[in-house]
This record gives C-alpha cells, sequence and structure tokens, in this order.
C-alpha cells in the first residue's frame, strides 16, 4: 500500500460521537411508574412487573376472572389468549412510530471505515451529525409526504483529498442499502472543504456514473471492505 | 550367569522393547540380590560386546545399559564403577555404540559411590573422544545427558578440569540445530556460564550461546516433544543474560539486532536486554545505557509497532531501576543516572511541552517509565518536567481544550507512573511510606483535574472523563491526598451521578466511588451514603418544597446505592436506612413502585453477592428475614392501616419473597433446621414463632391460618413458598406428614382466585411432591390425589373447575417430570388428550408448556430435584404423539391446539434436542408459520433459527417452502408483532452462512427485494434487523 495521503489525521474519541439518547426508554413497564432516564444499570431486570396478569400468563391457565362465572365457553375466556398480537413487547405501545432520523441516518454511515485508515468515518470527523439533513415535505393534511430527501455533507480530512469521492460512493451505496426506496439521496461535500467541491458533487449524484462505478469489481470490493465494519 | 537370558535379552531388543526392558530389571534384581556377580554378568556378556558385527555389540553395550540404570545406587562400588566406567570410556570410540555406552556412563555418573577421579576421567573422555558431528540427534542427546549429569552433580569436579570442561563442551555443543537437544545445551551453558571461571573464554562462550539468537524455530505440526520456540527463547535468554563478564559483547550484538524488521525479533531482542540489564547489576549496566536509550528510544517517541513501545518503556524502567540501585534517595551528581536522566529530559522536554504536537504524548510517556523506575528519577523528573506542563494550563487561559486534554493526558502519566511506584492506597492502613516526590505538585494537579472536571462544558465528555479518571487516580495513590480532599472528590462524583446526563461518565464516576470506596469505606459512608439519601424523595416533603434542582429518577439513586455496597458493614447500613424509608413510603401509603423499587434494592444487592459467593450470608438471614416475615404478617393482619395496602401489595410481597427465597438457600443445613421449625409453626401448626416481632407473636399465631382454605389471605402463601423453596433437600421437612399436607393443599389452591397466590400454591405443591415425598408416598399421592384432579380436569362440569385441576395437573406433572418419575407420563397423557377437547383444548396447549418450561422458584438452584435427561425424555415422548394428534384431528381448531401445544413446548427445548426429531415434525411447524398467532409464529421462526445450521439439509430441502412464509412474517401488520418481524429479519440474517450457497443464491434477489419493505418499518429495532439482514446478502459472494 502506498503512503497514506493524510497520515495523521485528526481522531474523535469514541464517547464524544453523538449517539442516541436512552433517556426516552421506559424501563419499568409498570404503567404507574414515570418514565424514567435510566442509563446505566442493571436494575431494569432487577424490577420485574409482577404484579402484571401478563407475567403470568405462560405459568397459569386461569386469569382472576376466569374462575367467576361457572359456565364459561374457554373459547370465549380473554385471558386465554387466542389474540393476535399477544406476544409481549417491551413497550406494548403498537402503534408508537419511530421516524427514521438524522440519528438513524448518522448511525447507518458513520461506522462505515475509512479506506486509508483503521478508522471509522465518525471518528475522523469525516461525517458529522449536524450535516446531516432529512427534508420531508407535508401535504396539505400535515401529514408527511412518501418521498423524502436525505442529504449529507462530508468532510474530507484534508483539501485535497483525492478519497473523497471513494468515501462520498461509499456512503451512498450504504444509504441506497439501508433506507426505503422514497427517500432520495443526495451526497455533497461541505461547502470550502475541497479544493474541487463542484467535481467531486457532481461526480457523486450522477446516476450513470455511480451505477458505472458500481460495475467495477474492484472498486466493489473496495467499497465492502469499507462497509465491513457498518454495525 | 545363563546366557539363556542375555539371548532372550538381544531377540527381544527388536521386537519388544518392553519385554527386553524387564529382562534387564530381572538381570538387575539378580546382582542386586547377589544371585549373579557383576562380573558374571559381563563375561557372559564378553562374546557379543566383542562381535563383529557393529549390530550385535550395540545390542550388548544396551543390555550393559540398561542393567546398570535399573541397579540401585549404592549397589556398586567405587572400585567396580571405576572398572566400568573405564570399560565403556574404551567403547566411546566405537561410533557405531555411542548411544549404549552414554547410556551406560549415564547410570554411572548417578552412581552414590563414584569417585572422583572417574568423574573427572568421564568428563575427560567424553570431551576428548567424542565427535559430534558424525552422530544423529538422539545419540546426540544421549551424551548431553551424560554431561548434564555430570554438571548437576559433580559441579566441584568439573570446576577443578575448568579449562578442559569450557572449552570441551563449547566444541561439543557447535553445530547442534535440534530443539530437543538445544533446550538441555542452553540450561548446561546457564550453569557453566554462571559457575566457571570463565573470564577467559567468555567470548567463545558468549558466541556459543549468541549465534542461536534470534530463534526463529516454529515447531512442526506433529512435533513429539512439545518445545516451543518460546521455550528455546526464554532458555536462550537465561544462557545471554548468565553473566555480567558478557556486557561488552552482548549489548552490542543485541543492539545490532533491534534493527530487524520483524516485529518477533524486535519484541525477543527487547526481552533479552530487559534480562541482561536485570542479571548484570547495576555497576555493568551503567557504562552502557547511553547505547540502549539511544537505541530504543524512538520505539516510544516514534509509537513504534504492536506492544513494542510498551516493551521499551518496561525496558526504560528496568534501565532506570538498575542503574539507580547502588544510589542514594537523590541523584548524585555526574552519576550515570545523572547523566541519564539529563539527556532524557533534555530530548523530551521541549516535546511534552508542546502541546500541539504529537510527539508530546509519546514524550510524556517516555519519561515517565523512566520516572516509574526508581524513587531518585521520579523525584528528579517530577521536579522538572511537570512545572513546565502546569505553566502552559495554568497561565494561558487561551489553551484549547484539545490542548488540555493533551497536558491531562501527560500528567495522569505521571501520576500512574507514580502509583506505581511509590504504591495505590489498598484497604488495611498501611505502614508510612517515603514521602511521594509529586507532592510538590500535589495542589497545582489537585486544582487542575478538579477544575476540568467541575468547570468544563458538559457537552466536552472525553476531557472530563479523563479529568475524573486523573482524579481518582490521584485519590488512589498512597499517602497522597488526605481525607477532606477525597471527601470533595467524593462530593464531584456523586455530582456526576446525580446530574450529569452522560452515561459514560456517570457510569465511570460511579465505578470511581466504588473504588474509592473499597480501599475506604468511610468514603462511602459519610459522604455518598448522605447525599444520595437525601435525593430520593421523601413523602413527608411536598415535591415543590425539595431540592431545586432538576434531579434523576429514584430508581438511579437507588441502583447507584446497590453498586456501592463494597463490604457488609456498608450493606447492613443501607438496609437499615432503606427498611426505615419503606416505613415512611408505607405509612403515607401511597406510591407502591417506589416501595417495591426500595426493597428491590435490599434484593439486588443480595442477588449479586449470592451469585459471586462474596459475602457469608448467615447475619443478613437472621436479621433480615424475621423483619420481613414479621413485616409482611403484621400488614396482613391490620388490614386497615394505610401501611398494609403497600407491605401486603402483592408487587411488594413478591419482592420479600424474593430476598427471602435467596437468603434461606444461601445458609447452611443446619442454620435452615431452626428455621424450618419456626416457619412451620406459623404456617402449619398456627402457633407463636420466633419469627415474627415479639409483641405481635401470640396476636398473630391466634389470627393467621395463612394455609387453610378460605383463609385467603392474600401474599402470606407466596412467602412460605419462597421459604420452602429455599430450604435443602437434606433439611427434613419439619412435619411429618408432607403427603397429607400436599394433598391437603390441592383443595385450597384449586378454590383459591387471587392469581400470585394460586401460583404460589401450584409451585409449593410441586416443590413438596419433587423434594420431600418418598417414592411410596409419590405413588399413594398419584394414586388419588391426582386421579382425583385428572377426573376433574375431564369430567367437572364446571370449566373453571376442569381449568384449574389442569393448571394444578401441569405444575404436579412437571415436578415429576423434573424429578424423573414414570408417573408423570399418565398426566402429560392425559394433557394430550385434552389438546383434542371442545372446552379446553386450549388450556391443554398451555399446561404442554407448563410441563416442562423452566420455573423461577421451582428449579435446581431451589435444590429441585431436576433429572439431566427429563426435558429430552418429556420432549420425545410428546412429539411423536403430538404428530400423529394432528394428523388423526379432522377439524380445524384441533388442528390448531396440536401446532401451539407444540411451538409451547419448543420454547423451551434447546436446539440439540430438537435436531434429531425435527424431520418428523417439520411439516407441523411450516403449517404453523401460517398461523396468525403471534406466540406460535415467534416460537417456530426461533425453532427454526436455532435448528438452522444443525439441519442444514433438512431445511434446503424445505427452503422454497420455508422462505415465503419467512419474508412474510418480516411484514408489519398485526399478526406480527415487532418481536416476530425482528426474529424473522434474524432467521434470514442466518440463512447465508447456515446453508450452502447454492441453496440460498436463488432467492438473493428476491430477498433483497423484498427485505426493502422493513426498511421502512416503523419500529427502529425492525430497521436496524432489516439492514443488518440485507447486508448479509449484499455481501454474498456473487
Amino acid at each position: 500500500m502506498s503512503e497514506p495521503i493524510n497520515a495523521n489525521p485528526k481522531i474523535l474519541s469514541l464517547e464524544d460521537l453523538p449517539t442516541r439518547s436512552t433517556a426516552s426508554r421506559d424501563i419499568f413497564s409498570d404503567a404507574s411508574s414515570p418514565k424514567a432516564i435510566f442509563p446505566y444499570s442493571a436494575l431494569d431486570d432487577a424490577f420485574p412487573p409482577r404484579p402484571l396478569y401478563e407475567g403470568y400468563s405462560s405459568l397459569l391457565l386461569l386469569g382472576e376472572n376466569g374462575l367467576s362465572g361457572d359456565d364459561i365457553d374457554m373459547k370465549m375466556a380473554p385471558e386465554l389468549s387466542s389474540g393476535e398480537s399477544d406476544v409481549d413487547d417491551d413497550d406494548a405501545d403498537f402503534d408508537e412510530h419511530e421516524p427514521i432520523d438524522e440519528q438513524e441516518i448518522y448511525d447507518l454511515i458513520s461506522t462505515i471505515s475509512d479506506p486509508e485508515h483503521p478508522l471509522t468515518l465518525g471518528q475522523l470527523a469525516v461525517v458529522n451529525k449536524p450535516d446531516i439533513y432529512i427534508i420531508s415535505s407535508k401535504d396539505a393534511t400535515g401529514r408527511r409526504q412518501k418521498i423524502s430527501r436525505v442529504i449529507v455533507e462530508i468532510t474530507p480530512t484534508i483539501t485535497h483529498c483525492s478519497l473523497a469521492t471513494l468515501i462520498g460512493l461509499g456512503i451512498r451505496v450504504r444509504l441506497e442499502r439501508c433506507l426505503p426506496p422514497r427517500f432520495r439521496i443526495e451526497i455533497k461535500v461541505k461547502s470550502g472543504t475541497h479544493q474541487s467541491e463542484s467535481q467531486v458533487n457532481k461526480q457523486l449524484n450522477d446516476k450513470e456514473r455511480v451505477a458505472a462505478a458500481c460495475e467495477n469489481q474492484q472498486l466493489l470490493g473496495v467499497l465492502s471492505g469499507m462497509l465491513a465494519t457498518c454495525k | 550367569m545363563e546366557r539363556l537370558v542375555i539371548d532372550k535379552y538381544l531377540v527381544s531388543l527388536d521386537t519388544s522393547p518392553d519385554e527386553a526392558d524387564t529382562v534387564a530389571q530381572n538381570i538387575a534384581n539378580d546382582i542386586e540380590a547377589n544371585k549373579t556377580r557383576l562380573i558374571g554378568f559381563i563375561e557372559s556378556l564378553g562374546r557379543y560386546l566383542t562381535d563383529e558385527d557393529s549390530g550385535i555389540r550395540v545390542k550388548a553395550l544396551s543390555c550393559v545399559a540398561a542393567v546398570l540404570s535399573n541397579l540401585s545406587t549404592n549397589k556398586l562400588s567405587s572400585r567396580q564403577i571405576a572398572m566400568l566406567s573405564e570399560f565403556l570410556m574404551d567403547r566411546l570410540e566405537d561410533e557405531q555404540c555411542l548411544s549404549e555406552s552414554a547410556g551406560g556412563l549415564l547410570a554411572l555418573s548417578k552412581m552414590r559411590n563414584i569417585s572422583t577421579s572417574t568423574v573427572k576421567s568421564i568428563a575427560q573422555a567424553v570431551f576428548a573422544k567424542v565427535d559430534m558431528k558424525n552422530h544423529n540427534q538422539a545419540t546426540r542427546y544421549a551424551v548431553y545427558l551424560v554431561i548434564d549429569g555430570l554438571v548437576n552433580g559433580h559441579i566441584a569436579v568439573l570446576q577443578s578440569i575448568n579449562e578442559d570442561a569450557v572449552s570441551g563442551f563449547t566444541r561439543l555443543i557447535a553445530g547442534e540445530k535440534d530443539p530437543r537437544n538445544l533446550m538441555i545445551v542452553f540450561s548446561i551453558l546457564k550453569i557453566i556460564i554462571e559457575n566457571f571461571e570463565i573470564e577467559n573464554a567468555k567470548e567463545s562462550l558468549f558466541d556459543a550461546s549468541f549465534c542461536y539468537f534470534p530463534i526463529t524455530f516454529r515447531p512442526p505440526p506433529d512435533d513429539p516433544y512439545g518445545i516451543t520456540s518460546d521455550d528455546l527463547k526464554l532458555k536462550l535468554r537465561d544462557c545471554i543474560a548468565a553473566s555480567s563478564l558478557f556486557a561488552e559483547y552482548s549489548f552490542p550484538s543485541l543492539i545490532e539486532k533491534l534493527t530487524s524488521s520483524s516485529t518477533n525479533v524486535k519484541r525477543d531482542t527487547i526481552l533479552t536486554i530487559i534480562a541482561c540489564i536485570d542479571n548484570y547489576g547495576g555497576v555493568v549496566v551503567e557504562s552502557h545505557w547511553e547505547k540502549i536509550y539511544n537505541s530504543v528510544k524512538f520505539e516510544v517517541l516514534h509509537e513504534g509497532e504492536e506492544d513494542i513501545p510498551d516493551l521499551v518503556c518496561k525496558l526504560l524502567r528496568t534501565l532506570t531501576a538498575t542503574i539507580s540501585s547502588n544510589i542514594a534517595p537523590k541523584v548524585i551528581k555526574d552519576s550515570g543516572l545523572d547523566k541519564f536522566l539529563t539527556a532524557a529530559m533534555g530530548e523530551c522536554f521541549p516535546q511534552v511541552t508542546n502541546l500541539e504536537s504529537r510527539q508530546a504524548k509519546p514524550a510524556a510517556k517516555l519519561l515517565a517509565a523512566i520516572s516509574g523506575g526508581s524513587f531518585a528519577a521520579h523525584d528528579a523528573i517530577a521536579e522538572t518536567i511537570l512545572p513546565g506542563v502546569f505553566s502552559l494550563v495554568e497561565s494561558t487561559s487561551a489553551a484549547t481544550i484539545a490542548q488540555q486534554k493533551t497536558a491531562l493526558e501527560i500528567l495522569a502519566l505521571f501520576i500512574e507512573a507514580s502509583g506505581s511506584l511509590y504504591g495505590w492506597r489498598t484497604g488495611n492502613a498501611s505502614e508510612k511510606s517515603r514521602g511521594n516526590g509529586l507532592l510538590i505538585h500535589k495542589d497545582p494537579l489537585f486544582e487542575l483535574f478538579c477544575r476540568a472536571l467541575v468547570s468544563t462544558p458538559s457537552e466536552e465528555v472525553s476531557f472530563r472523563l479523563l479529568a475524573l479518571q486523573g482524579l481518582v487516580k490521584l485519590a488512589l495513590l498512597k499517602e497522597f491526598l488526605d481525607m477532606s480532599e477525597l471527601g470533595m472528590i467524593a462530593q464531584y462524583l456523586d455530582d456526576v451521578v446525580l446530574s450529569d446526563t452522560n452515561d459514560s461518565l456517570c457510569e465511570s464516576a460511579l465505578l470511581s466511588l466504588k473504588d474509592l470506596g473499597n480501599v475506604n469505606p468511610d468514603i462511602i459512608l459519610n459522604t455518598v451514603f448522605p447525599t444520595f439519601l437525601s435525593q430520593l424523595p421523601d413523602p413527608e416533603i411536598p415535591p415543590i418544597a425539595q431540592s431545586h434542582s432538576p434531579r434523576k429518577h429514584y430508581r438511579i439513586i437507588l441502583s447507584s446505592l446497590a453498586d456501592l455496597c463494597v463490604n457488609k458493614a456498608v450493606y447492613e447500613i443501607l438496609t437499615v436506612r432503606l427498611l426505615n424509608k419503606l416505613a415512611l413510603i408505607a405509612k403515607d401509603g401511597q406510591d407502591v413502585a417506589y416501595a417495591q423499587s426500595i426493597l428491590t434494592t435490599i434484593l439486588l444487592v443480595i442477588q449479586r453477592k449470592t451469585a459471586d459467593k462474596e459475602w457469608d450470608m448467615k447475619f443478613f438471614f437472621l436479621s433480615l428475614t424475621p423483619k420481613l416475615i414479621s413485616m409482611t404478617f403484621t400488614a396482613s393482619v391490620d388490614r386497615d392501616q394505610p401501611q398494609s395496602r403497600i407491605i401486603a401489595h402483592s408487587s411488594i410481597v413478591a419482592v420479600t419473597s424474593a430476598i427471602v427465597n435467596l437468603l434461606v438457600r444461601s445458609v447452611s443445613e443446619e442454620d435452615q433446621i431452626e428455621f424450618a421449625k419456626q416457619i412451620c409453626k406459623i404456617y402449619i401448626t398456627n402457633e407463636p414463632s420466633t419469627l415474627i416481632q415479639e409483641s405481635d407473636r401470640s396476636r398473630i399465631a391466634s389470627a393467621t391460618q395463612p394455609l387453610d382454605k378460605g383463609f385467603g389471605t392474600e401474599g402470606l402463601v407466596e412467602i412460605f413458598t419462597a421459604a420452602v423453596a429455599g430450604l435443602r433437600r437434606e433439611t427434613a421437612f419439619p412435619h411429618p406428614d408432607v403427603l397429607s399436607i400436599a394433598s391437603n393443599l390441592i383443595p385450597v389452591a384449586l378454590s383459591t382466585r387471587n392469581i400470585p397466590d394460586r401460583l404460589a400454591l401450584d409451585r409449593l405443591i410441586a416443590l413438596l411432591v419433587n423434594k420431600w415425598l418418598s417414592k411410596d408416598d409419590e405413588d399413594r399421592f398419584v394414586n388419588s390425589a391426582v386421579e382425583e384432579l385428572k377426573s376433574r380436569a375431564t369430567g367437572s362440569k364446571s370449566m373453571a373447575d376442569r381449568a384449574s385441576s389442569l393448571e394444578l395437573l401441569a405444575w404436579v406433572g412437571k415436578s415429576l417430570i423434573f424429578k424423573g418419575s414414570r408417573r408423570a407420563y399418565e398426566t402429560v397423557d392425559l394433557v394430550l388428550q385434552l389438546l383434542c377437547d371442545e372446552y379446553i383444548g386450549k388450556g391443554a396447549t398451555k399446561a404442554c408448556g407448563i410441563l416442562i418450561s423452566g420455573d423461577e422458584i421451582v428449579n435446581k438452584s431451589n435444590f429441585v430435584v431436576v433429572r439431566l435427561l427429563a426435558k429430552q425424555q418429556y420432549f420425545g415422548y410428546c412429539v411423536q404423539r403430538i404428530v400423529e394428534g394432528f394428523n388423526s384431528s379432522i377439524d380445524s381448531e384441533t388442528k390448531r391446539n396440536h401446532l401451539i401445544g407444540l411451538s409451547n413446548i419448543l420454547q423451551h427445548i434447546p436446539g440439540k434436542i430438537v435436531i434429531p426429531h425435527l424431520p418428523s415434525f417439520l411439516p407441523l411447524l411450516l403449517q404453523s408459520l401460517s398461523l396468525s398467532d403471534s406466540h406460535v409464529k415467534l416460537a417456530t421462526i426461533e425453532t427454526i433459527t436455532a435448528t438452522l445450521s444443525d439441519a442444514s439439509d433438512l431445511i434446503s430441502e424445505h427452503i422454497s417452502t420455508i422462505l415465503p412464509h419467512i419474508l412474510d412474517s418480516t411484514a408489519d401488520k398485526a399478526s406480527n408483532p415487532p418481536k416476530v418481524r425482528v426474529a424473522a429479519l434474524n432467521c434470514l440474517a442466518v440463512l447465508p452462512r447456515a446453508l450452502p450457497g447454492e441453496v440460498v443464491q436463488p432467492y438473493r434477489t428476491e430477498i433483497i427485494r423484498r427485505l426493502a419493505v422493513a426498511l421502512d418499518d416503523s419500529r427502529r429495532a425492525v430497521r436496524k434487523a432489516a439492514v443488518d439482514c440485507r447486508q448479509t446478502y449484499f455481501a454474498m459472494d456473487g
């Protein structure tokens, strides 16, 4: 391997990378308990949802009310749960919608490894969370429209980095594989961070050229190496 | 002496070495018993010993050697030994027989009566007559063994022929390459180098050793001797390091090897230099420090490969320690150490004090390594270097966070070095040690790290983490910070745990508090506990009046308190405080969840400490169990009191029971006996028991019959079940008639409606049957009680009665299946029959699962008998019958029941038991994938995933049926809750690895296409699984 283009890049510590806060997680299924910020402890398992019937449903045949009437048709008894969807879920709210957000995009691409360092794009600050934009317009009823745009601006480690296109291509391939087709993906070099910005941008968003690049076996090999570290 | 015997030896030597050995032993025994004279033995061999045929000569000599080595060491007289050795020494010239004559000499050299002159002549003969080059590896080995024997047994004699021995041996080993021989050669060399006068031969001895450096040997795969490259390296290293006389040759030669491009050679070289420095002593090493330092420093400064920089640091530390050893606590001017330190500091200071430089940290690492070598070096470096670093971050407030971070990293290296030299705090009050040279910088260090932790913006996580870790290191330095400073650090850490939002900071702060607590539990008691406990919400004070700052949820505080129980005394105090808190909350009568969390904290610590067997729990068993049991009983008797609502609440009783169970099970049989008596007084004979506090004892005894039908005190049974579960099987059940207790409990269980109580009763009966029913009683129990239950389950008019009977049957059945009892299968038969029952079929599907599922009470840790093959037996029994039942059933409901029953069983059976039966029920499994029941679907998909790689042929055959179903299960719809979708995606992700490529390949494009849907799932966890799954298909070859 030839001498790396930037032999000594600046590296971020893993602790400083943005992560999804665990704060929103409700750890106790006991409905009476307040939502808790509960980041780091084994107590999760230690507070079992004891009083809830669900916990016992596989250990007992009858529920609390199952013994009340003498002629219940067992098929009717709700506790026996022939039910459609009664696998306990961590947060039992089935309607809860978790839309795809910037952090999720960041998590998808920040673990791609750099083609010349044994580090990830997140650690090298090539990919930064504030430089990821999701744009989805809302229609008249206020509902989000299906078609959305994802814009990722990358920051090459040095302004003459010839690998910027390769990195951009890696991000594009990763996102095309991981995002549903309703997303339109745009990869750009962050303004002012590369000598030949417009050239690189043109290359990265030209469908024909991207498709052609993905036919190149050697290039594809490099790409799959970069994507192998994705978590 | 019989010729015959000797002939027998010679003949059997070729055919059966064992037999030859026996013959030699017999001859030796005869000589030993004076039945044969030694001379006679030799004479009868005489003809063969001089035979024309070398083969015969070899065998004859072999016979001599074998007999000699079988003789006891004091049998032969000095003269006999001399005569024999003379004979054998003559034979040394007979090249064909060298191995055998050496064997004979080895045996002789071990004889007790051997004379000095004989030893001397043997040695001289070997050195003079043997030419190793002509012999194979095994023969050379035999010769080395002779020398090895002489060197180890008669070193004084060999020292008297010093010159001959040294030169003779170096000549002998020239060109040796065999690893096993080298092992013995190196150990002889080491003895010679260490014990002989080698001044004149030092160069040739050094060359004889060093010509093997570096060892590049790699053992062949079928190596019979099991010698590794490392064995040889260590032996050779010992030789090179054996004498300081080698210094003038070894250091230059080793330094030359450092230029090698191989990391392995570098590593070996550095380790060898370390060994040399260690052994040669300060005076010798002092004259070589400069060459050594200059040749290794680059590995640290320019961050060499792998572990090389760390090894070099170790080298520098050893070097410093060695050249400091003769010197007083202060560096003596113009000593070697002085020059060394001046050179190193002169070189590194500019870099350490240039925080922008990439070499700042490596340079600090190098200096820190040196300062870890001796007190003098440490203090000198601390005095000179640290002020430079301080001035950078103190004076210029303009220092960027990145620069300050580097500064903290540098200082942390020096603190670490200081700790490794001056020692860390330990729990026991230690003896006074010398004053740490870092003490002169104590204040700036302490302030700098405190400031970095406390007054840096909270988003600078890694920087604050560094500060936190540095502070803790300072706190742990032996005799460094005083109590008030430790207290301050503990408070900062408290603040982080209680108010910081970053996970890794909080985690690190909590761990650090624990570390501090381990060396000084008072910190936890005096500083941490009061702060944490005061942050817990107090029911008597309205929330608004309490603290102003936003605080974390009480569960975080409680779990932190649990983490900080560093010893039994701390935990004891915590339990007292928490039980007081519990009483307050209970009196308030509002917050069950809070009360449960408090009690769970007590449980959590017991769980951890019993799991790792760290503490003897007897103390807590004696103090806590009566307290908790008494508390629950009082609450249940005084129903009208506000605290009863809390204490007797089922979610509280559940935790109380868990604590009682763990404590009872952790103590010895003797301790359990008295407890068992007392608990039976409360529950069975209804007498006053010492487990209840004295003031309520008789009142409770007369007011409660917790096990009587219709008494209906909720929760009390659960405690009894937990206590009984914890009793050892050997602890006799404190009531003589277990059979009647178990039988009498059945109607109680059938009439109990409250869920926790009924479950507790089911478990209690199962425990009694499993642990204490004798074989005969078990039969009686099955014949009467179980038969009765069975007829109720099939024939009762009341559905509720049928269901509860079936439920109890399942629990009794479980306990019998675990026990390995044949009669369990009568119950199993009934349950399987009931799968076809129009009304109770669904109940039977659950019973199928209950019969074999694991349970938190009825399990091995509660001393329940669980036969090794219980699951296998049950599964084998059921699977065929369920398949038949499925095939012969007509209506869809019954078919469905069989599928659900099967899936309920499969959930509890490990994959390797399932696989042999898979062919027979795979069709059923595939059908259950199309059921809408999500439990069944989940169990089925998980079964397929678990068996995939071990049953790949079978699955491959059905891949076209399985795949569409699994792909359908990834769709977001009501019958596929997120868990099912994730399970389906995980199953798909395993396919490419588990099945042959050509099976999966045709479906690849289709799978990738269909997975796009899951990429847009509403749940993040599903999308994550979809992304990972899709990636495995993209990454597939082709």
